[in-house]
């Protein structure tokens, strides 16, 4: 079945973005212009490409360490990210949060997860607001295939299964559990046979095919949203560098064939030369895409570069909605005392 | 108020002292710390110090033996008689409360109060000591071990003033946590107490005041080890060389090579000199030569990339008392030996005498800086910005050599090339320094 | 004042009732909240007013319910989940200290967080070591958390209010031998804030600060010592964090003398906390070491006669406070 044109560019222009964003980040971090850790989703484009082309504005998504594709996905604002992972006064979190805890709430990204696992009760909570408030917005939440040996995950799968509450849950396997794979980690080859353990559809996609994904999604979420529960998407996909960072160093977890054999399948060459070859856009009018997003990249990492670093004067600032604080005494009456 | 006079523990191990004579008589006026009496103990025989002020009235008898802690007289006020034997001792600070109760549920034990070692009081007793002067090793504790309460403290003398700093404890600790003296801080407060948002505002405009510290993140700095004898401010020209030299080793990847140079044919072209230039005019003559034919080294880094300069103008490292300047030779390869040497005078004269004009300190395409009068042979200079390097001049020595078998003796002087590796590669590096070293060990012959 | 009379129990469910009445994002979550009304009765009668959509019984799934809470409350929602025992708290560690605590401040202040999670502590009742416990402390050490410890009917309603219309993650804790003790509660609903102790009986010698059921044991303590001509001064913390340090520093400059009383076992409870900050505040007011009065270092036991004996009593903090007077017990002549 031909997609609708639009929707191929629209992927590929998302997907394009992660990318390039991802790439940038990458070399960012090995040039140490980034404090901290950061686990790059190069390789996995079509998977948040996939879903979020075909959520509606209002969605929510939840994510994970691994989730500055999501938000990219979702519209996030590439300046506002590459100066939050900088650590950046003018960053998505002002540098508090850094590159595991960026959220944009306005476009209903509730936020990546530091804790393998973490999100998912929360996002289970998100799918909860969503039926309470009787509208027809589904919670879509990503998750590792390691996060499905979590206690969490089971906890929040069954509650979500039981209440029928409007969930998408959306397993990326990329085969790894940071450096131990899958089938040490649990005896199944499928992720997607869990869902059946809480009564929960699902359906196993290829998830370096970003049509593939959007189909699959699309198709979830006609039940989701007419209030059937929840449903289980599991996106087989690959990690093209390391748990952290870019460079293997000298890690023998996987052989170099492995990691050649599927960036031979990338979504990204696939999508475009399926473009050229249908006709839904030229290689020029391809490689004039990408330029454009490159740009936006590099706008990126020039606002990034010369924003302010936070001030440390903000630093208690958002620990609670007011300003308390237990370790300090502000009364005018013992201080008073305190000078007399 | 009638205070308890008890024959006190003077040791760990004594429990009982005998009275062997009164110092002053029954009814004399004596003051704390003054000595009263002598007792003996198992041990020794020692003086007791009277541990409060007062006519002493004495009830203890000479030759008799007492249990620590047990009354031997008392110290009166004007016009007190001495509490008969049976009435209960009021202690001054004692709480009233304490009167109201029933006598048969309440009895304060009164332990000895400590006479040597350490003198035990809470921090509240030294505090109301402390604000009306008094000396708290006249006055009796009733707390565990004998430890001085408040409530101990006779409350006769007026309070001090008070000298804690206006703010709020919040405001302290945020000034603790940023390194903030509170006394620069302005309060905003009420009655004129400095507030958190106070030290809050304050770190604000110090960083806006000083963007390119605030940028940087600089790594907070630790107090001093040692109380300083003298802080020199990181103002002024010190301000501005920290800044400087800081920057460069930050934003640019400096490292440095050494190569030596024969002297001699400087040395033969200098002797026969009247106007002798120095040394160091010399390796400035030759590395402006040496700039002219490697341009990538009289270089800027800029936005666009390497930016080759057309212009050479080497700037010479001058010290002057608490810093040091860099005037600038204009057009260095454009002037002769005598030129540069002429002009490095003037310029050296100029800074000790504070009459350099803006023109001689701008434009420096590259730097010369000698420590080879200090006996340094080589180091590793710090280029100064935006310059792309830096060459330093070492002392010139003797070194003996083997030519064809003989042994000579030359006169040799370390070159140390710091440069930016963004800029350039060792290799061409190396061209440049020896460059410059032909030029020194060729000069006359080709210069 | 009306004088009408209310449980604690009966006072914290007449505020649920009102609070869920004035505001429909208010729901509630938890194991048998809904057709038992909570396993304490906690929120009985709820079901039938607010119905099914309102009123949601969970799986025993403390992670998860820990986790429906935070979602919701993100996406707009203003939670109740309950944890039936205190205890449980320990079981959706993670949610709660890891996401609920941090989201506002890893987000730079973009999420906020209208949640409370409503639990059980407190022992006397033996039910031993696993649904007994007084975990405030841990709670209390992590920074974007408020925890709550009513120790009267009328702060129990009051606190409940000002803990729902929080915009921050607050842990709510009755003290399950509380339930029956009444009390002055106003019909109409009223905030007793967050953040502020109560001095509960003023006095001149010594502070006695505690909270929670602690608090009436306090109280009577207090009253014994007045026999004894020691003038008490008790503070009910009410909140635990934030801590009320103002009312605690100004007091213990007032009296120079204070007496830390928990539930919780001793050794890194709060009071070690109110004693540090009190000798940084007040070290030249003190006229005796603050003393901590709290359960010794062992698990919660189950019989009767052992759980007497590890839970602090009014009779305990009479000791302690005599102690901290420097004087005998009565009948005890020196």
């Amino acid at each position: 079945m031909p997609l609708d044109p639009e929707i191929v560019k629209d992927l590929h222009r998302r997907m394009v973005r992660i990318r390039f964003f991802e790439e940038a980040a990458g070399r960012l971090f090995e040039a140490n212009k980034m404090p901290g850790f950061i686990h790059l989703y190069v390789g996995q484009e079509a998977v948040a490409a996939g879903v979020s082309v075909a959520l509606r504005d209002e969605d929510q998504i939840s994510s994970t360490h691994r989730g500055h594709g999501h938000l990219v996905a979702k519209g996030g604002d590439l300046n506002k990210m590459m100066a939050e992972l900088m650590g950046k006064a003018t960053g998505y979190c002002n540098g508090k949060g850094g590159s595991m805890h960026i959220c944009d709430l306005e476009l209903n990204m509730l936020g990546a997860n530091g804790i393998v696992g973490g999100g998912v009760p929360i996002a289970v909570g998100a799918g909860f607001a969503n039926k309470y408030s009787g509208n027809e917005t589904v919670s879509v939440v990503f998750f590792g295939d390691g996060s499905t040996n979590i206690g969490a995950f089971h906890e929040a799968a069954n509650m979500a299964a039981a209440l029928k509450l409007p969930v998408l849950f959306v397993c990326e396997n990329n085969g790894y559990a940071e450096y131990t794979p899958r089938e040490q980690s649990m005896a199944i080859k499928d992720v997607a046979e869990r869902a059946g353990a809480y009564g929960m559809p699902s359906k196993i996609v290829d998830g370096m095919d970003a049509m593939a994904v959007f189909e699959a999604t699309e198709s979830a979420l006609v039940s989701v949203r007419a209030g059937e529960g929840p449903y289980f998407l599991e996106c087989k996909t690959y990690r093209y560098y390391n748990h952290h960072g870019i460079q293997n160093l000298g890690l023998s977890y996987r052989t170099d064939e492995e990691v050649e054999e599927w960036k031979g399948r990338d979504a990204i060459d696939a999508i475009e030369a399926r473009m050229v070859a249908d006709g839904v856009a030229s290689e020029a009018e391809v490689e004039a895409n990408r330029a454009s997003i490159q740009a936006e990249v590099d706008e990126a990492i020039d606002f990034a570069d010369s924003s302010p670093m936070p001030d440390p004067a903000d630093l208690l600032d958002n620990v609670y909605s007011d300003a308390v604080s237990s370790d300090a005494v502000s009364s005018d009456a013992v201080n008073s005392e305190v000078r007399s | 108020m009638a205070v308890e006079f008890a024959m006190p523990k003077l040791g760990l191990t004594m429990e009982a002292g005998t009275i062997l004579e009164w110092l002053v008589e029954s009814g004399s006026e004596v003051a704390a710390g003054d000595a009263v009496l002598v007792i003996e103990t198992d041990k020794v025989e020692s003086e007791v110090e009277a541990n409060a002020a007062g006519r002493l009235h004495i009830t203890g008898e000479k030759g008799q033996s007492y249990d620590c802690g047990v009354r031997i007289g008392w110290f009166l006020a004007d016009g007190e008689d001495a509490p008969s034997e049976t009435t209960p001792v009021e202690r001054s600070g004692s709480d009233p409360s304490s009167n109201s109760a029933p006598a048969a549920t309440v009895t304060r034990p009164v332990d000895a109060a400590p006479t040597g070692g350490r003198l035990l009081a809470s921090p509240n007793a030294k505090r109301v000591a402390a604000e009306r002067g008094i000396d708290l090793q006249g006055v009796v504790g009733t707390g565990p071990g004998g430890r001085i309460t408040s409530e101990d403290v006779p409350l006769t003398a007026p309070v001090a003033a008070a000298g804690n700093w206006p703010a709020t404890i919040a405001a302290r600790q945020l000034a603790e946590l940023l390194g903030v003296d509170l006394a620069s801080v302005a309060a905003g407060g009420p009655e004129g107490r400095v507030s958190r948002e106070d030290v809050a505002r304050h770190v604000r405009g110090r960083l806006a005041a000083e963007p390119a510290a605030a940028a940087s993140s600089a790594p907070s700095l630790l107090p001093a080890l040692q109380p300083p004898t003298e802080v020199v401010p990181l103002a002024g020209m010190r301000g501005t060389i920290a800044s400087r030299m800081h920057e460069s080793l930050q934003q640019m990847a400096q490292l440095t090579l050494t190569m030596d140079a024969v002297m001699d044919a400087v040395i033969a072209d200098r002797s026969a000199r009247t106007d002798k230039p120095g040394y160091t005019d010399y390796v400035i003559a030759a590395a402006a030569g040496a700039l002219r034919d490697h341009p990538v080294v009289n270089s800027q880094i800029t936005a666009d990339g390497v930016a080759l300069l057309p212009e050479i103008h080497v700037g010479m490292a001058v010290a002057l008392d608490g810093g040091l300047v860099v005037p600038v030779v204009t057009n260095t390869d454009e002037r002769s030996i005598e030129e540069v040497s002429t002009e490095t005078t003037r310029l050296a004269a100029a800074a000790r005498d504070g009459k350099l004009g803006l023109s001689d300190l701008e434009g420096g395409t590259f730097s010369v800086t000698a420590l080879g009068m200090y006996g340094v042979d080589a180091f590793t200079p710090v280029i100064n910005p935006p310059n792309t390097a830096i060459l330093g001049v070492g002392r010139l020595r003797d070194e003996v050599r083997v030519v064809d078998g003989d042994v000579t003796s030359i006169k040799v002087l370390t070159l140390s090339l710091t440069w930016d590796h963004r800029a350039f590669d060792g290799a061409p590096a190396a061209e440049f320094a020896a460059s410059v070293r032909a030029r020194l060990e060729g000069w006359g012959s080709t210069a | 004042m009306s004088g009408r009379e209310l449980s604690y129990l009966q006072a914290f469910n007449e505020a649920m009732h009102q609070l869920m009445a004035e505001d429909d994002d208010v729901f509630v979550a938890g194991e048998d909240v809904a057709g038992k009304g909570g396993v304490f009765g906690s929120f009985v009668g709820l079901l039938d007013e607010f119905g099914e959509r309102r009123m949601i019984d969970t799986p025993i799934s403390e992670q998860a319910i820990v986790g429906l809470g935070i979602g919701a409350a993100v996406a707009g929602l203003r939670p109740v989940v309950d944890l039936m025992f205190m205890d449980f708290v320990l079981v959706s560690m993670d949610q709660i200290a890891n996401q609920a605590a941090k989201l506002k401040y890893m987000f730079g202040g973009n999420a906020s967080l209208p949640m409370t999670i409503t639990t059980n502590g407190g022992a006397g009742l033996s039910a031993a070591a696993q649904h007994s416990q007084s975990l405030e402390a841990m709670l209390c050490h992590v920074p974007g958390l408020k925890v709550v410890m009513p120790a009267t009917p009328y702060d129990c309603k009051g606190l409940m209010a000002a803990s729902v219309r929080e915009d921050n993650p607050v842990i709510f804790v009755k003290h399950k031998r509380m339930f029956g003790v009444k009390g002055e509660v106003p019909e109409e609903l009223y905030e007793v804030p967050l953040g502020q102790a109560a001095i509960t009986r003023e006095g001149s010698d010594v502070t006695v600060i505690a909270y929670s059921r602690m608090a009436s044991e306090a109280l009577a303590a207090a009253a014994t010592l007045a026999d004894e001509g020691v003038d008490c001064e008790v503070i009910d913390l009410r909140t635990v964090q934030p801590l009320d340090i103002e009312t605690i520093v100004a007091s213990a400059r007032k009296t120079n003398r204070i007496v830390v009383v928990h539930e919780a076992v001793r050794f890194g409870g709060l009071g070690a906390e109110i004693a540090a900050q009190i000798q940084e505040h007040a070290f030249d007011h003190l006229d005796a070491p603050v003393a901590r009065v709290g359960a010794p270092f062992s698990p919660i036991p189950f019989s009767p006669a052992l759980e007497t004996a590890y839970v602090p009593s009014a009779e305990r903090i009479a000791a302690e406070i005599r102690a901290t007077m420097h004087r005998p017990a009565p009948g005890v002549t020196v």
